[in-house]
């Protein structure tokens, strides 16, 4: 289901939208399987790890959300 | 289709985030590679029927393309996949979904030396926010925990050799819609493939 259905979405987000912004869903799952984590198995979260899961996110965000460098560009 | 659109989004990230959690309660039947090799043969099996089924030309994996995009897939898809697996059994969910997410952060970095890419101010700003969030959560973990830890600095040049294994689509010249550039742009070779295919100046628009 994961495999088949989240590549699907994947695809139908990529066809209809932007990169980036389809991309940027991914930086959301790291939290949502926090609390999904701690709901239906008890992995309680401490202070420490939630903001670390906050401040890792936002820099994966920020290193995919910058617009992309084209390689000629980086020789020049 | 208004409704499709709009909720998209949190059906996929409600669906990737759930794997997670449904990876770690199947863990405890069944072996990690075991489990990876099930999902990924139930996978190509029902991809297989859906190419009959839907009538899709094999053509662009005549020649030796098929073979790179394997290579490339089976790397990426499996490969990735052990991994985390292994990780559940010691670790908990939002830990490994955490490290997973840092691979296109790993693609960045390594796209400074390996392809003489630069980053801007932005980006070097997000790779020392996404250390220090590691930093929090694995450090944290080796406080407490030894083989934690060590299940953490074994994930990291796994998860390299999937960033690296995305370099392999590059040798799939017309890669087909569907398997080979949306696998390479999912997870690590988000920015990479990005960059390549969808706003190279050499690469056709994508349609």
């Amino acid at each position: 289901m994961v495999s088949l259905g989240g590549m699907g979405l994947y695809s139908a987000m990529l066809v209809r939208g932007s990169v980036a912004r389809t991309s940027a869903n991914f930086y959301l799952v790291p939290g949502t399987v926090a609390v999904l984590a701690w709901v239906l198995l008890g992995e309680q979260p401490s202070w420490l790890a939630i903001a670390g899961l906050i401040v890792a996110s936002a820099g994966c965000w920020l290193v995919s959300a910058a617009p992309a460098t084209p390689i000629e560009d980086a020789h020049q | 289709m208004v409704m499709f659109v709009r909720l998209a989004p949190f059906l996929f990230v409600m669906l990737w985030s759930s794997s997670f959690i449904t990876g770690k309660i199947g863990l405890q039947h069944l072996t990690p590679l075991l489990f990876v090799a099930i999902r990924l043969v139930s996978c190509a099996f029902i991809l297989t029927i859906v190419m009959f089924v839907l009538r899709r030309s094999w053509q662009p994996l005549a020649g030796w393309r098929w073979l790179h995009c394997a290579v490339a897939g089976a790397l990426l898809n499996a490969v990735g996949l052990m991994a985390p697996h292994v990780g559940l059994l010691i670790a908990p969910a939002a830990h490994i979904a955490l490290v997973q997410s840092l691979t296109p952060l790993l693609t960045a970095a390594l796209g400074v030396p390996l392809l003489h890419e630069r980053l801007r101010s932005a980006q070097w700003l997000g790779l020392v926010l996404g250390l220090i969030g590691v930093g929090l959560v694995v450090g944290e973990a080796a406080l407490e925990n030894a083989t934690r830890f060590q299940a953490y600095w074994a994930w990291c040049p796994e998860r390299s050799i999937s960033a690296g294994s995305a370099a392999a689509c590059r040798y799939c010249p017309a890669p087909p819609r569907n398997s080979c550039r949306r696998r390479c742009s999912h997870r690590s070779a988000r920015g990479y493939w990005r960059r390549r295919t969808l706003t190279g100046p050499k690469q056709p628009s994508p349609p």
